[in-house]
C-alpha cells in the first residue's frame, strides 16, 4: 500500500487514539489500542514509510507505552508497606554492610570520646578555641535552653536548621559512596571523630549532665540514620569494586535500588531526629532522669523495631 | 554505505509488545537550560517567601528554611513522579525524565537520580556531570547512569504531529525514475526525511545538506537547487 493511501486510511484512527490517551476516560481501551498502534509501527517500518510518519508513531507507541507501563502507587499504602515490611527486612538482608558502616562510625566515636575525657588536652588538635568557646556555651547548664542560641520561637527555625544540615550530611555520605566507597568511609569516620571529641570534651569538663540530658532524645535516629546513609554508600562503592558476574555499570544501578531503602529510612530517621531535637531536647524544663529514659527508650525501640519487624513474610 | 544509526543518538527500547521504539535523547544545552529555568524558579519562591515571611520572625525563617530543604532536595523528585517525568522547566523546553525502558519514575528511581546530584555538582557548578553527559553515549549524568534513567525530548521534532506537512499531501511527482531505482533504502530515506523536514530548515542548512550529495547529482546530470531537490524528494515517496 502507498503511504499516502495509508494515511488516509488510518489517520481518524490515529485521532481517536490521540484522544483516548489525552482524555484519561475508556482506561480499558488502553491496551487493546496500543497493540494496533504497535503492530502499525512494525507495518509501516517494514514498508519502508517515511521517517515522518514512522516518528509520529513512535510518539504514539511510546505515549501510550509510559503510560500502561507505568508503577501506579497508592501513597499511603507505600509508606505503610515501607515501614511495616520494606525498611526494617532490608536493613536485616544488608546487616553485613551495615555493621561495617557502623564499626567505621561508632568505633571512632567512643575512641575519640574516651580519648578527650582522659586526655582532655588533646581536644585542641581537633578544634580551635573559638569553636570550642561556642561548644561550651551551647551546653551550659545555666543556659535556658541547651544547644544553639535562640530566641522565644526559635523552635521551628532550629528545626528547618537541623533538618537541612543533618539530612544533607546523609545524602553526601550516600552520594560519597560512588568514589569506589571511599567517599562514603571517609564521612563515616570524619563525623564519627568530630561528635566523639565533641563529647568527651563537653564530659571531660562537667557538662555531662547537660550534654546528655540534650543528646539523649533525638540521638538515636541521628546516629543510625548516618550509619545508614553510610552502609547505602557502602553498597554503592562494593559493587563498583566488586561487581560479580554483572557489568559494572549493571551492578551499579542494582546496589542503588538495594540500597534505596536505607537511604529512605535514613532521611525518615533525621527527620525524626530533627523535630526531636529541635522541640524535646533543648527544654530544661523537662528532669534529667525523664530526658535519660525517653532517650534509652527510643534506643531500645529502634532496635526492637530493626529486629522484629517485617517478620511475617507478607508475600505468603 | 555506512550505518547511519551509528550517528544517531537515539535510545533504542524494544517492548513486549515487539517494536522498537527510538528514545530522542536530550543534549547537554538542552538539559541546561531546563536546569536554568527551574534554577530560577526556585529563587523567585524562595526570594518572595524571604519577602512575605520576615515579618513573622524566627519562626518564619524555620518554615523558610523547611521549604529550602524541600525544593533543594524533592522539587525535581516529585515533579519527576507527579508529572509524568516534567518538572517546570523541562516541560518548557520540551524534555523530560524517563526509566531506559520508557516507562515512568518511580519514587526510588528519581530519588536515586538527584541525590546523586550531589557527586555531578561536583567540584563547581555540575563539572562532575557536565562531562558525563558529553561523554557518556546517552547524554547521562552520573545520576541518570546511576538510577537507569535518561532524558529524551517529549516531543522531538514537528514531524510527530497530525499537522505537520507530510499528512497534507505532497505534488504528486513521477520524473526521475531512472535516479530514484539506482537509490539504495538508505539514500531514499535521507531524501524523504529531507522533503519532510523541508518546511522546518532555514535555507541555509538546506543548502549545506545539498551540497552533501550534489556530487552525486551531478554525475546523473540533475540540477542541484534546492526545489530541484524537494522534486526528487518528493517524487521518491511517490515511487512507493
Amino acid at each position: 500500500m502507498n503511504q499516502a493511501e495509508y494515511i488516509n486510511q488510518q489517520s481518524n484512527f490515529w485521532k481517536t487514539c490521540e484522544q483516548l490517551l489525552s482524555s484519561g476516560t475508556n482506561r480499558s481501551e488502553l491496551p487493546e489500542t496500543y497493540r494496533v498502534l504497535s503492530h502499525q509501527l512494525a507495518v509501516a517500518e517494514s514498508r519502508n514509510y517515511s521517517p515522518g510518519l514512522i516518528n509520529y508513531l513512535q510518539k504514539l507507541v511510546l505515549d501510550y507505552h509510559s503510560q500502561l507501563y507505568r508503577q501506579r502507587t497508592n501513597w499511603f499504602l507505600s509508606l505503610w508497606l515501607f515501614f511495616y515490611d520494606t525498611f526494617p527486612h532490608s536493613l536485616r538482608e544488608n546487616y553485613k554492610i551495615f555493621a561495617v558502616a557502623a564499626t567505621l562510625f561508632f568505633l571512632p566515636l567512643i575512641l575519640t570520646t574516651t580519648i578527650i575525657f582522659f586526655y582532655p588536652e588533646y581536644v585542641y588538635y581537633f578544634l580551635s578555641i573559638e569553636k570550642l568557646a561556642d561548644i561550651k556555651d551551647m551546653y551550659n547548664p545555666e543556659n535556658a535552653v541547651l544547644g544553639r542560641e535562640r530566641a522565644e520561637d526559635g523552635d521551628w527555625y532550629m528545626f528547618g536548621f537541623y533538618l537541612y544540615n543533618n539530612t544533607s550530611i546523609g545524602f553526601r555520605t550516600f552520594a560519597a559512596g560512588l568514589l569506589m566507597g571511599f567517599g562514603s568511609v571517609f564521612f563515616l569516620l570524619f563525623n564519627g571523630v568530630f561528635i566523639g571529641v565533641i563529647a568527651g570534651y563537653l564530659i571531660s569538663i562537667g557538662y555531662s549532665e547537660s550534654f546528655f540530658s540534650f543528646v539523649s532524645g533525638h540521638s538515636s535516629f541521628e546516629l543510625i540514620a548516618i550509619a545508614l546513609s553510610g552502609a547505602a554508600g557502602l553498597m554503592l562503592g562494593r559493587s563498583l569494586i566488586n561487581p560479580g558476574n554483572l557489568k559494572r555499570k549493571l551492578a551499579l544501578q542494582q546496589a542503588a535500588k538495594l540500597a534505596m531503602p536505607l537511604m529512605q529510612g535514613a532521611m525518615s530517621f533525621f527527620f525524626i531526629a530533627a523535630a526531636i531535637e529541635a522541640f524535646w531536647s533543648s527544654s530544661q524544663s523537662t528532669m534529667f532522669i525523664i530526658k535519660i529514659t525517653v532517650g534509652i527508650f527510643l534506643w531500645l525501640s529502634i532496635a526492637g523495631y530493626f529486629l522484629f519487624a517485617g517478620r511475617n513474610n507478607l508475600a505468603k | 554505505m555506512f550505518d547511519i544509526s551509528s550517528l544517531s543518538l537515539s535510545y533504542v527500547v524494544d517492548t513486549p509488545e515487539g517494536v522498537a521504539i527510538k528514545l530522542p535523547v536530550a543534549g547537554l544545552w538542552s538539559r541546561s537550560a531546563a536546569w536554568m529555568i527551574d534554577l530560577l524558579i526556585r529563587g523567585g519562591v524562595y526570594i518572595f517567601l524571604a519577602i512575605v515571611l520576615s515579618i513573622t520572625g524566627l519562626f518564619g525563617q524555620g518554615i523558610l528554611l523547611i521549604v529550602i530543604f524541600t525544593l533543594e532536595w524533592f522539587y525535581p523528585v516529585f515533579y519527576e513522579v507527579l508529572n509524568n517525568g516534567k518538572t517546570p522547566g523541562k516541560k518548557i523546553i520540551g524534555i523530560k525524565v524517563v526509566n531506559t525502558n520508557g516507562s515512568q519514575l518511580d519514587w526510588g528511581a528519581s530519588m536515586t537520580r538527584n541525590i546523586i546530584r550531589f557527586i555531578d555538582m561536583l567540584p563547581l557548578v555540575y563539572g562532575v556531570g557536565f562531562i558525563s553527559v558529553l561523554l557518556s553515549r546517552h547524554s547521562q549524568r552520573i545520576g541518570d547512569i546511576v538510577a537507569g534513567t535518561i532524558v529524551i525530548y517529549d516531543n522531538h521534532d514537528n514531524t510527530g504531529s497530525l499537522e505537520s506537512p507530510m499528512f497534507s499531501g505532497l505534488n504528486n511527482i513521477t520524473a526521475y525514475k531512472s535516479f530514484i531505482t539506482d537509490l539504495s533504502l538508505d539514500e531514499r530515506r535521507a531524501f524523504i526525511a529531507f522533503a519532510e523536514r523541508f518546511d522546518s530548515l532555514s535555507v541555509p542548512r538546506k543548502e549545506e545538506l545539498i551540497s552533501i550529495i550534489s556530487p552525486v547529482l551531478k554525475k546523473y546530470n540533475l540540477n542541484d537547487d534546492i526545489k530541484a531537490i524537494k522534486q526528487i524528494s518528493e517524487s521518491v515517496i511517490n515511487s512507493k
